[in-house]
């Protein structure tokens, strides 16, 4: 290869922007296969920076990835330009294919929440809440009355009540967690202070 | 310039639009029209960093119960959860909770032919908060309905499936769900219509047992909850709550609708309550109601009557049981003597003694014979039997005796011998007493309470409950008025709970519940009730201690 192709190439590989030095502009200028390969960069690059949700990180295994092939082709290339363009064409478009999500550990979002709506049912699991009204006695088993006098009291608070308790049970039935037994671990395992 | 400003003004209403808008979306309007309970928050963030920061939730903190979860493998793993999600959010948690739960959320029950509903999670952000979300979990697209891609992701044994669909402009509703089946595409169903030619499926807002449930209840409500069936009538009703309604501080107002269906309310009719004006101010929870002895009485005489002859005779016993405190009187004078109006109170015993416990009945124009021959029958069962007992040492002696208080005469019943073992010191306070005046019959289980009532109701008391409840009694007719103030009542539940079940075990529940601290953090808890034809209307008040 021509020194000042290989040069070029060189050039090439670590360019940040793709505005050469002056000697590198003037060989360019009279060197077809160099002026092609900054052009076909130049489109490559566009599209990379089009494809806005590839990280840095991945780009920059890409572009290492295109570099042995640029290698390859620093000697091949006078011959089989095509080759080179043929391969980078396809890392492209690799690129414009690849997922664009990055991989994350799984998170089960439907327990975050019921974690973060549900304080109180998780507090409420560990306190005793108001017992069940009783059932109304015979007037045998209670003759004045007061049993039935308490739960028709109980009544009035026996419906909202419910709605309320089950309310606040919901986030944790939405993520499908069951109520917890409490067991008691040493007390340095625990983490945080705020739930 | 004027361009400008003008320009400016149109951005900043169109932005004030915008955000009116979004605090607007009904959640109702986007579950099925079957689910079973939906419960909405406005600002679930705020709300729950309001609970986290109050002092109930510090008394909270200090319960054995508490610790306990607080040490507990489960909390640790809900920890690490959270800072998984947050680090794949790449979010503060505050900054989360505020893009998440700053909004209208709600929770989606819904029917799966089993006992455990499924459960969908509803919450309101921007469109590219919910994109970011989606990505946070590390969810995959694996389908679309109507348009609209469902994403899942798998971690351990579970599987959530979430979906995000725009609600015009740059807001977006998120909804996410561990259940199986169906549960998502029926909430997308319900919120996304296919084309011109498939409408949006049936949501719960349009029904009339849900419109029904809410229609009485104020729409400034920071979480309301549904529930098509509640127990025990297993009927719609709806709960919504009100934190520091009017900017005051340290109060929870709530207020309920409950469908009743087409219902007799003759026996829980409304009234105009004077109870709370006449009970006094040393009373520590007290429930005033409506009370028409008369419809009770008509209602049960048809029911037995319905029932055949077994229940018409056990009716007939039941006549001669309460016959058998009035003598002299027919059923339909007793019953038309009363109401319409009753009430029921525990007092603060003065200086230590004991608490008294007091019944109180109105007594109707014309009644007051009927209401004297029940104090003069009484009187005559307790001498009846403090002259068996007389002639049996081992019986329990009784003391009857009358005593002159201002107008009244007061009866009074005593055991002495037979409480102490059971309250103590407290003995030598109680007594069955009952009080006769032309509008009350009072019946106490102190002296001191008793007369401290007839103080207040005819006027010349230190103070009323209605005064010391803090809230006015409404002067509209209700069927129910109660109040609890556990920070004044704490001691004497507590007290009497150490006399009959033993120091050792209330300091055991206290340990574990730390119900002491946290009964006295509620300075009072009043509630209303009012019956109407169709729905049931309450409402609460819980004012934390300041």
């Amino acid at each position: 290869m021509n020194p000042e192709c290989e040069r070029f190439l060189q050039w090439l590989d670590e360019a940040s922007d793709l505005s050469p030095p002056r000697d590198l502009e003037a060989h360019a200028a009279g060197c077809e296969t160099c002026r092609r390969r900054r052009a076909f960069e130049n489109t490559m690059r566009g599209h990379l920076g089009a494809g806005a949700a590839i990280e840095p990180a991945r780009r920059a295994s890409l572009v290492a990835q295109i570099a042995p092939v640029r290698r390859r082709r620093a000697h091949w290339a006078l011959r089989w330009s095509w080759v080179p363009a043929a391969a980078a064409a396809a890392i492209v478009a690799a690129v414009l294919l690849w997922p664009a999500r990055p991989h994350v550990p799984p998170v089960s979002v439907t327990q975050v929440f019921g974690d973060l709506l549900g304080p109180l049912a998780e507090a409420a699991q560990t306190t005793p809440l108001p017992a069940p009204a009783a059932p109304i006695p015979t007037n045998q088993e209670d003759p004045l009355g007061l049993n039935a006098v308490l739960t028709s009291i109980w009544g009035d608070l026996e419906e909202p009540l419910k709605i309320g308790l089950d309310a606040m049970e919901a986030p944790r039935a939405a993520a499908a967690v069951e109520p917890p037994a409490p067991t008691a671990k040493p007390a340095g395992q625990t983490k945080g202070e705020s739930i | 310039m004027r361009t400008l400003r003008v320009l400016t003004m149109a951005l900043v209403l169109a932005g004030a639009a915008g955000a009116a808008g979004a605090a607007t979306l009904e959640m109702a309007n986007f579950a099925p029209s079957d689910s079973k309970a939906v419960i909405e928050t406005d600002n679930a963030a705020q709300l729950r960093q309001t609970l986290l920061e109050s002092k109930f939730w510090d008394a909270l903190k200090q319960t054995q119960g508490f610790k306990d979860w607080h040490a507990s493998q489960r909390y640790l793993e809900m920890q690490e959860r959270l800072d998984q999600f947050l680090a794949n959010l790449k979010m503060t948690k505050e900054d989360a909770l505020k893009a998440y739960l700053g909004g209208r959320s709600a929770v989606v029950l819904l029917p799966s032919g089993q006992q455990k509903p499924w459960g969908v999670i509803l919450t309101e952000c921007t469109f590219e908060n919910a994109k970011r979300l989606v990505e946070a979990t590390g969810a995959q697209q694996v389908a679309t309905r109507r348009g609209v891609a469902i994403f899942e992701v798998q971690k351990d044994n579970r599987l959530d499936r979430m979906a995000y669909v725009r609600q015009g402009g740059d807001t977006a509703v998120f909804i996410a769900t561990s259940a199986g089946g169906n549960a998502l595409e029926r909430v997308l169903d319900v919120m996304v219509a296919e084309g011109p030619s498939v409408p949006a499926g049936p949501s719960l807002g349009t029904e009339g047992h849900f419109q029904k449930a809410i229609e009485g209840l104020p729409g400034d409500w920071r979480m309301r909850a549904y529930a098509a069936e509640t127990p025990p009538r297993k009927s719609p009703g709806a709960v919504a709550m009100y934190p520091e309604p009017g900017g005051r501080k340290g109060r929870i107002h709530f207020e309920w609708q409950i469908v009743s269906g087409e219902s007799d309310i003759s026996m829980t009719a409304p009234v105009v309550l004077t109870g709370p004006q006449a009970l006094p101010d040393k009373a520590v929870a007290a429930v005033a109601s409506s009370f028409h002895p008369a419809a009770i009485w008509n209602y049960v005489k048809a029911k037995a009557t319905a029932q055949g002859a077994a229940a018409l005779e056990g009716l007939s016993r039941s006549e001669m049981f309460i016959r058998g405190w009035f003598p002299g009187q027919t059923m339909d004078k007793i019953v038309g003597a009363f109401g319409p109006e009753a009430a029921l109170a525990i007092l603060k015993g003065d200086s230590g003694g004991a608490p008294s416990l007091l019944a109180m009945v109105r007594v109707k124009e014309g009644g007051a014979a009927v209401a004297k021959s029940f104090k003069d029958g009484l009187a005559a069962k307790a001498m009846l039997l403090m002259g068996l007992a007389a002639q049996n040492e081992k019986a329990p002696k009784i003391n009857v005796r009358e005593e002159a208080y201002k107008d009244a005469q007061l009866l009074i019943i005593e055991a002495p011998g037979v409480l102490d073992k059971f309250v103590g010191n407290w003995a030598k306070d109680i007594a069955l007493t009952v009080a006769v005046t032309d509008k009350w019959v009072i019946i106490g289980t102190t002296p001191a309470g008793v007369k401290a009532t007839l103080d207040t109701a005819s006027g010349n008391g230190a103070g009323s409950l209605a005064a010391a409840a803090g809230e006015p009694v409404p002067a509209t007719p209700l069927t129910r008025w109660g109040t609890i103030m556990p920070d004044k009542g704490a001691d004497i539940v507590l007290g009497a709970a150490e006399r009959v079940a033993g120091t050792a075990r209330v300091e055991e529940a206290k340990k574990l519940t730390n119900l002491a601290e946290v009964m006295k953090l509620i300075k009072r808890l009043t509630w209303t009730r009012v019956d109407k034809p169709t729905v049931i209307h309450g409402q609460a008040d819980i004012q934390a201690i300041e």
